[in-house]
């Protein structure tokens, strides 16, 4: 794996890769002679399985004994429809979609955070630590560090960032830290008509000549720092333009709208199917969906939980159908290289509703995977009947599973090795793709491939 | 540097305590939480970037942008030399700022850059103070000016315009978060509109900004009309028991008007094991001393009222109610009795102070209170620094660390003095007090510093080291409304956005400038310009704060957003480059104008023979609206250097 700084000044791949750039902050140039070595402490297992992620963050943390860890008692409405599939309970009227796809799904029930505050929890899991640690301030997004590492190997043709964001709105989402601009997300906003601004106006014969003459001035400026800095930012953007298959990918139809749900976040996974089947260089995708944070009347009709619920379901349910009918590589299909992670921050508290007809914060969560090389139709892990603790951890390490674990599956599958220290951060002091907690290191959930 | 991260080492996972590795069948508990824990919500820490912002990474990235942006620039090539000399050594001091700044950059024997040019200092002056670039006329004027006071004679006239009212409006508003819509309460636009209307007013009269605050919080009426009010309505939280909205209260009092966003947390919890390795001060505080300052909200009432198809709120203060402590759902930690206290008093945090009689008036003893606090001063003398000199004191500007700030009682290592320069913060807050909290004042004095005028580029060899010295003048991004202000100036096209709606309070008439708009989901009648704005990273005062990442979208915009390619159009009447083809077929003073025009500077000998080159090449017109898009499209003009 290349150090970044070679990555930066090797003008043969900069030309290559010219639509990557997203100048964040106009390119920070990283150290030079950095070195990078995996630790020795635990070998990494590299599942490499995948070729691409899809991270579903579910900002203000769904119910988990509501959804993918599903308890049944006297206050579960009726219209949840709760059924047994493959010996795990499943709400099917709530997530009939999902329940469609179910044999594609694995739903992990042992997951643990270790606080209940939203914004710490949501930007723990984007960057793969503590932020309240050594070093999160400079911590890229998981997706920003697939994105880098994914880069060296882009073919010509692959102009599209390596990492897109969807659906963020108004929600913060995690950056690219200390990592070059062209790492960051690249936020899309899902548009039946495309990606704006992808047309001059004015005509292409227009655009080229007036690019020609902002090229002429900025060599014309003595004092300019590196031509190339400039035109890294805007290189991009016009690379994007030149291409007609990039805006071809981000459009979509009506029928493929409603199908969707038409909804934001239901656009969103469009985009992402259509990204994913394009190939053309993203390899880590966030969607955000939020609506989750019910403290009160959770189950109020079309209200409460079944707003976000019913997103969640046509849009995600049908991603996961339309991937698996997509042809990939070497005769699998595009769902076999993408593992779909679908997770909240948290989760919240189980049995009966408090006085508001809600449910407050709670650590015990699940989460969703599908496809990626994951084996379906089944739930890993455990909690007691009435969801409040884990008594199956249902795999190797034998204790919960935290937001590292589940960044180094996702790098696992990616085929990262999830123990890299780089030495090239502005602070010097080493950064770990995924840092080892107080109690253990991390490591992927292998039985989730089993 | 490293110094002040080691504490991180330290604490290990200080929030990540669980049981390790577990038998088969035995239930995991994590040891923080009893069990069936029923609720905890920092609710309005909705940006992480709050707290997790890295001082060194944030100095890294200032540098840099920095050394790229400010020795772009060509100021120094204008025929005749018009940029100022090379800093003679010492720098001349014309006010006791200087005196701190370059007074500290003597003793650790740092250099500072030279003064700025005065093409430099016009157009950064211009915008800092009123959100707008020059008029060419603007730029001829002033180079031509004789007057070897002239500086401070334009900082003097320009905190006077309309267009200074209009930019710390919004500067105001996005402080105190003035939102038609937000996560927690609808003010409506009538609500927003009343609030917009009260900054406005406040900040075109100079009124003091202790006399702002307390007006803030102790202001009662119905939110249409006093639009103070406004403030309090925004510090409801919903989903959860009356408590919760007290400690709305405190938590925006303490983070807008004091700068002490820990507040948050300390309302959920004691500071130990939670805030050890992020504040010395707060790491000893108690939940029930936050507690206190919440109990100063629990006789405040916000009662709904319908009009029409909105809601205002009729703000009061009734005579009885305390902050109880019997709550066990919602968006914080259980409220419990301890001892045989049963509820928590109003007591100020910060002052050792006496405890406010029975029957006073909760709201206005807290708001004379706190507006005489000393932190007060420190944190307004903080934000205003930062919209000047670009690196805060204390960054970011919510953060501010109680422990941390007195050079002549430092704290222990491994802590060390938070503020870039803690002399002058601490003297700068005593002088704005004494000044009466007087804003123009205050801005004035900074801009009249040459630690303010110095250059953006800097001679010799630059570390991000220099950077709390204030070395050299720090570059930034111009926020969206300024980039949409600046390009509708340069082109001379003004739009004009429907502002008026069903209910308004008064008829809204048409506004042409994005600085004006009352809160940022405007402009709602043009949903393009709205996405324009946005792609910027201006935010929603709620949930997004405003961000100066650049992106390949915002590049996108600039090249094809008809916003901008409409404007460079010759056949647009009254477009700059229509005036100026109008006014002449001289292809020199044609380049010459389009650079003073949108870039504030006369181009360089080589741009100039670029620009004519390509005006022969493709005729007067199409050179002409080529050379005003490209000019648009130069990186610096996105910047404020």
């Amino acid at each position: 794996m290349k150090p970044l700084n070679e990555q930066v000044i090797n003008r043969r791949i900069f030309f290559e890769i010219a639509g990557a750039g997203i100048a964040g902050y106009f390119l920070s140039p990283m150290d030079l002679g950095a070195q990078i070595a995996p630790t020795t402490q635990q070998p990494a297992i590299l599942l490499n399985t995948a070729k691409n992620v899809v991270f579903v963050l579910l900002p203000g943390a769904p119910s988990h004994t509501d959804m993918f860890d599903l308890k049944v008692g006297s206050w579960t409405p009726a219209n949840f429809t709760p059924t047994i599939l493959s010996g795990a309970d499943f709400p099917s009227a709530l997530l009939p979609t999902l329940t469609t796809q179910f044999d594609r799904i694995a739903l992990h029930r042992s997951c643990q955070s270790n606080a209940l505050v939203h914004s710490l929890l949501q930007t723990w899991n984007q960057i793969a630590r503590n932020p309240a640690s050594a070093g999160a301030g400079i911590a890229p997004n998981v997706g920003s560090v697939v994105a880098m590492e994914n880069d060296p190997t882009r073919r010509p043709g692959q102009i599209l960032p390596g990492f897109v964001s969807l659906n963020t709105g108004g929600n913060s989402i995690e950056r690219n830290g200390y990592f070059p601009a062209r790492y960051a997300p690249f936020d899309v906003t899902a548009n039946a008509g495309g990606l704006a601004n992808l047309q001059h106006p004015d005509g292409q014969a227009s655009f080229n000549e007036r690019y020609q003459v902002l090229q002429a001035f900025n060599q014309a400026n003595p004092l300019r720092v590196d031509f190339d800095q400039m035109r890294d930012f805007y290189a991009s953007a016009q690379s994007l333009m030149n291409d007609p298959n990039v805006n071809n990918v981000f459009r979509f139809s009506a029928t493929d709208q409603q199908r969707y749900g038409n909804s934001g976040f239901g656009s969103s996974c469009i985009v992402v199917r259509n990204l994913i089947g394009a190939d053309m260089g993203t390899r880590y995708f966030q969607i955000n969906l939020g609506g989750w944070d019910n403290h009160s009347n959770i189950y109020q009709a079309n209200a409460g939980i079944y707003g976000p619920a019913r997103q969640l379901d046509l849009g995600l349910g049908n991603l996961i159908a339309d991937l698996a009918g997509m042809p990939g590589d070497g005769g699998r299909t595009r769902l076999d290289e993408t593992l779909i992670v679908v997770k909240g921050e948290f989760g919240r508290t189980v049995g009966n509703v408090t006085n508001q007809g809600g449910r407050d914060h709670y650590a015990v969560h699940s989460t969703l995977f599908a496809g990626g090389g994951i084996i379906g139709g089944r739930a890993i892990g455990g909690t007691t009947s009435d969801g409040r603790f884990i008594d199956r951890p249902g795999w190797s390490q034998d204790r919960i599973v935290g937001p590292e674990d589940i960044a180094a599956t996702m790098y696992s599958a990616l085929g990262i090795n999830y123990t890299t220290k780089r030495r090239d951060d502005p602070l010097g002091r080493g950064f770990e793709y995924v840092p080892p907690t107080s109690n253990w290191a991390a490591y992927p959930v292998v039985e989730l491939f089993q | 540097m490293t110094v002040f991260l080691r504490q991180f080492v330290v604490i290990a996972m200080i929030l990540a305590l669980l049981s390790s590795s577990v038998q088969a069948g035995q239930q995991i508990e994590a040891p923080d939480f009893k069990p069936a824990p029923t609720a905890a919500d920092c609710t309005y820490l909705r940006n992480p970037a709050e707290f997790e912002t890295s001082p060194e990474l944030h100095r890294a990235q200032l540098s840099m942008w920095t050394e790229q942006v400010g020795n772009q620039v060509a100021y120094d090539l204008v025929p005749g030399g018009i940029r100022a000399d090379v800093a003679s050594s010492p720098m001349p001091r014309k006010n006791f700022i200087d005196d701190y700044i370059f007074g500290r950059m003597e003793r650790d024997g740092i250099k500072p850059a030279p003064l700025s040019s005065d093409f430099e200092f016009l157009r950064r002056v211009y915008f800092d103070l009123t959100g707008r670039p020059p008029s060419t006329n603007d730029v001829y004027n002033f180079i031509a000016d004789k007057n070897p006071n002239k500086r401070d004679a334009l900082i003097d006239r320009l905190v006077w315009t309309y267009e200074f009212n209009d930019k710390w409006t919004m500067f105001f508003g996005d402080l105190f978060r003035n939102t038609a819509t937000s996560s927690n309460i609808a003010r409506g636009q009538q609500g927003r509109d009343a609030f917009y209307s009260y900054i406005y007013q406040a900040v075109a009269a100079n009124k003091p900004y202790d006399e702002m605050v307390r007006d803030l919080i102790a202001g009662e009426g119905d939110s249409f009309t006093y639009g103070n009010v406004n403030w309090l309505v925004g510090t409801t939280v919903a989903m959860g028991p009356a408590q919760d909205t007290y400690d709305g209260g405190a938590v925006n009092a303490a983070n807008m008007f004091l700068g002490i966003n820990v507040a948050d947390c300390l309302l959920c919890h004691d500071g130990a094991r939670h805030l050890d390795a992020l504040n010395l001060w707060g790491k000893s505080a108690k939940r029930m001393d936050m507690e206190g300052l919440s109990a100063f909200f629990a006789r405040a009432r916000m009662t709904r009222q319908t009009v029409g198809n909105a809601s205002k709120y009729i703000v009061s203060q009734v005579a009885t109610g305390d902050y109880m402590l019997n709550t066990n759902s919602g968006n914080r930690q259980p409220r419990v009795p301890v001892g045989s206290l049963d509820r928590v008093m109003p007591k100020y945090p910060w002052n050792s102070g006496t405890a406010v009689p029975a029957n006073a008036d909760r709201l206005k003893t807290l708001a004379a209170t706190l507006t005489s606090d000393i932190q007060f001063s420190r944190a307004a003398v903080n934000y205003i620094w930062e919209q000047f000199m670009v690196q805060a004191f204390v960054s970011p500007s919510n953060a501010f660390d109680l422990a941390r700030l007195d050079s002549q009682n430092p704290p222990p290592a491994p802590w060390t003095l938070q503020p870039t320069n803690p002399e002058l913060l601490n003297a700068m807050a005593l002088w704005f007090q004494q000044s009466g909290y007087n804003m123009r004042l205050l801005m004035m004095t900074i801009a009249k510093s040459n630690a303010y005028q110095l250059s953006s580029s800097y001679p010799g060899e630059w570390k991000a080291d220099y950077v709390p010295y204030y070395a050299r003048k720090y570059v930034r991004r111009l926020t969206s409304e300024e980039i949409h202000d600046a390009i509708v100036t340069v082109t001379g096209i003004v739009p004009s956005y429907t502002m008026d709606y069903v209910g308004s309070l008064w008829p809204w008439p048409p506004i042409s400038w994005a600085m004006k708009f009352p809160d940022l989901s405007e402009p709602r009648s043009n949903g393009t310009v709205a996405q324009f704005l946005n792609t910027f990273g201006r935010g929603n005062r709620d949930g997004a704060m405003r961000d100066s990442s650049g992106s390949v979208l915002q590049a996108l915009k600039l090249m094809n957003d008809s916003f901008v390619t409409n404007r460079i159009h010759n056949n647009n009447n009254g477009s700059n480059v229509q005036y100026i083809l109008r006014a002449t077929t001289n292809q020199t003073t044609i380049v010459d104008h389009l650079f003073v025009s949108t870039l504030s500077r006369p181009a360089t000998a080589d741009e100039r023979a670029a620009g004519v080159a390509l005006m022969r090449s493709l005729g007067n017109q199409r050179a002409a609206e080529d050379i005003q898009w490209a000019l648009l499209n130069k990186l610096e003009f996105i910047f404020n250097y």
